[in-house]
């Protein structure tokens, strides 16, 4: 084992006894559970890996056995290092005692001495933010209370190895921004991070994904396509296909009609010669088809970029951009929008659009002239949503430069998006 | 112990890796005593007066009845104190089964998270167990005050009688963790080593209330020979038995074979319990 490995696993395998006989995938009765099967891998010190992997798929049983909690089957792991493994956040307290006591409790369980908590003690209260209460008895305490508490101890002890399951997807908005900072943290001073997470936005902190199913891995890879790729399938899973190529879409699913419009088609259009996927190296189209059926009202829309997890990105309006064209005859419009080259970022997007109408077309918004508060309060007031569209359509884009550098290898994260934006030197002499 | 390279493979850590094990982690010993402590008498109002609560009622419920009604005597000592010196030992034997055999299952959320060497638990008992039979060992100031009894010399081998004593429950809750930790059956064995083992050991009835031959069979259960040890250390009652080393040594070495197998199961505990 060479020396700036941190945890080597070799053919590791664990095996459950279930109560009860099933059948395996090849239909055989069997009592056996294969929780791990063969599996090896490396992790460098310093480094910061993911394990993905469906419910069930055993990346639990793999943070346990690296924790020593139990014990493999068979092949071994060997780790260099003190090392805490948060199987779950605050598994040692105890309800019955004190917030003061469950630190040092907590702290001794996770092989520190009386001294070294001691001397921590006052950081670890100060960044849980639960001084006023810390002589309560933690039953009495708050889920949010109980979790920075818990969190405070692990993320102010000195460890060398941190094994995370999923313990940062349990707290609220705050303690997730404050358990990823404190983690980014960690990263950065050197220490070696393995996280098991559902969530791509934190795995997007890992340099290594190792995606584990059935108990054996699949993929063991350093760049943010394996990320993409497992939400790809995990979105394709639920029957939702992710189009990675230019596409016309004419039946949708769900009431495309209403009284005010019809929703015809939708279509993602990109002008390269091979045809099979859309890159970032050129401008995408996407092209919207609709029948507008009422007459008195203009008709407005928004278009709604997400990412897969329902994030919104960006939302892009023709009411926002330069608006020379109003839409109040009834027929068949077909409008489309560019999204410029080298804007997008390798990832899955989904299309979501919303209609307004505006019933005072004096009213229309933006006029050309310079508008006070009130007037803009007033001119967007007569705008009325008459039918949102989500998720109408899933595309993937491959990030294509010039002038390429895979981000992922210089361990940077890549982003929901990647604008190219203009860049100057304003100052070159060599004086300060 | 963290520091170094460890190699986690199927293979049960051997018994000297074990015992390091425990040396590093004693410390934990003390923090579960100390919570379990804290945590036992968390809102109550007597506190630790509770502990000493119950050896007394049972005191004076056996004296009344053996030595008042049965009129029961113990020679030389007064009844009750023969009674209390027989049932600090035997209630320390108790709760170390008691407590021990269910340590593994009351800390089960824990060991299914954090790693520490699982006899621990059993020893941070007896450790528990220690601090009550302390306790309760205040009672014998009024007593023996009011009977105007003074405590033998023989007391510089009291410590020896708590390591007997502290080994009879250790040898029990090795063995049925052993047995136990898959199927359950032994935990209801518990019971019966607890209340009818009494009736085996001399506490409130004394050897020569049974016939001579059955004195060889009563000295085959080890909790006799410490009952009578504890009254010869601290009050020179009855006479040194040999038999008494023999089945201190014998109990100490099934208590650490009992150890060795505990070691060898034990990682197996986190994922049964």
């Amino acid at each position: 084992m060479s020396q700036d490995i941190a945890i080597q696993v070799k053919n590791l395998s664990k095996k459950y006894i279930l109560k009860h006989p099933t059948k395996d995938v090849d239909g055989n009765t069997t009592q056996e559970l294969w929780a791990l099967n063969d599996v090896s891998f490396e992790i460098r010190k310093g480094e910061a890996v993911g394990i993905i992997g469906p419910n069930g798929s055993g990346k639990s049983t793999l943070l346990k056995i690296m924790s020593g909690v139990t014990k493999p089957t068979s092949g071994s792991v060997t780790i260099k290092g003190k090392v805490a493994s948060i199987l779950d956040i605050g598994a040692g307290f105890h309800p019955e005692l004190s917030g003061r006591e469950n630190v040092f409790l907590h702290g001794q369980l996770l092989g520190f001495s009386k001294k070294e908590i001691k001397d921590k003690y006052h950081e670890i209260i100060a960044f849980s933010g639960i001084e006023r209460f810390i002589e309560e008895p933690v039953k009495n305490y708050s889920n949010g209370m109980y979790l920075r508490l818990a969190f405070s101890i692990l993320a102010h002890l000195d460890f060398d190895i941190y094994l995370f399951d999923e313990v940062m997807s349990v707290g609220d908005a705050t303690f997730t921004h404050v358990s990823r900072q404190k983690i980014m943290k960690l990263k950065s001073s050197g220490k070696t991070i393995v996280v098991i997470s559902h969530n791509l936005n934190e795995l997007s902190l890992c340099n290594q994904i190792i995606e584990v199913d059935l108990g054996r891995i699949i993929q063991n890879e350093s760049n943010q396509n394996t990320l993409v790729n497992y939400a790809s399938v995990a979105i394709e899973k639920t029957d939702i296909e992710i189009h990675q190529c230019p596409v016309k879409i004419v039946e949708f699913k769900g009431q495309m009609n209403s009284s005010v419009l019809t929703l015809l088609s939708l279509t993602l259009k990109q002008e390269n010669k091979e045809k099979n996927s859309l890159s970032t190296n050129l401008p995408i189209y996407i092209e919207i088809e609709y029948y507008k059926h009422i007459k008195e009202d203009t008709l407005d829309l928004f278009l709604i970029i997400s990412d897969a997890n329902g994030v919104v990105i960006f939302v892009t309006s023709p009411l926002l951009s330069s608006y020379d064209f109003v839409q109040q005859e009834v027929r068949k419009y077909l409008i489309s929008c560019e999204i410029p080259a080298g804007f997008l970022s390798s990832n899955i997007y989904s299309i979501g659009i919303t209609f307004v109408k505006n019933s005072n077309v004096s009213g229309t918004f933006p006029i050309n002239e310079q508008l006070n508060e009130d007037q803009i309060k007033e001119a967007l007031s007569v705008y009325d949503i008459v039918a949102t569209y989500t998720n109408l359509l899933f595309f993937r884009v491959t990030v294509v430069l010039e002038n390429f550098i895979d981000l992922g290898k210089l361990n940077m994260p890549v982003g929901l998006i990647l604008p190219l934006l203009k860049w100057k030197i304003i100052n070159q002499n060599n004086d300060s | 112990m963290h520091n170094q390279k460890q190699i986690i493979t199927a293979k049960p850590d051997g018994f000297t890796t074990y015992l390091k094990k425990i040396w590093a982690y004693k410390s934990l010993i003390w923090v579960f005593a100390i919570r379990d402590l804290k945590v036992k008498y968390a809102q109550t109002f007597l506190g630790i007066g509770w502990s000493v609560l119950q050896p007394v009622t049972a005191l004076i419920i056996y004296s009344f009845f053996f030595g008042f009604v049965l009129n029961w005597n113990a020679g030389s000592l007064p009844f009750p104190v023969y009674v209390l010196s027989g049932l600090i030992g035997w209630n320390f034997f108790s709760y170390i089964i008691y407590q021990g055999s269910s340590s593994i299952q009351d800390a089960s959320n824990t060991i299914k998270k954090i790693y520490f060497p699982k006899s621990i638990l059993p020893f941070s008992k007896v450790v528990i167990g220690l601090v009550e039979l302390l306790l309760s060992l205040f009672l014998f100031v009024p007593i023996l005050f009011h009977y105007k009894i003074s405590v033998s010399w023989h007391i510089v081998f009291f410590p020896f009688a708590i390591l007997f004593n502290a080994f009879c429950g250790l040898l029990p809750v090795f063995v049925i963790a052993i047995f136990a930790y898959k199927k359950r059956d032994l935990f209801h064995l518990l019971p019966y080593i607890v209340t009818f083992g009494i009736w085996f050991t001399p506490v409130f009835f004394t050897h020569n209330l049974l016939p001579k031959r059955f004195s060889f069979v009563m000295n085959l259960n080890p909790m006799t020979n410490v009952v009578d040890f504890w009254r010869w250390t601290l009050f020179d009652y009855g006479s040194f038995d040999f038999i008494w080393i023999i089945n201190f040594f014998i109990v100490l070495v099934l208590c650490i074979i009992g150890m060795y197998f505990y070691n060898q199961k034990e990682s197996e505990f986190s994922d049964y319990v």
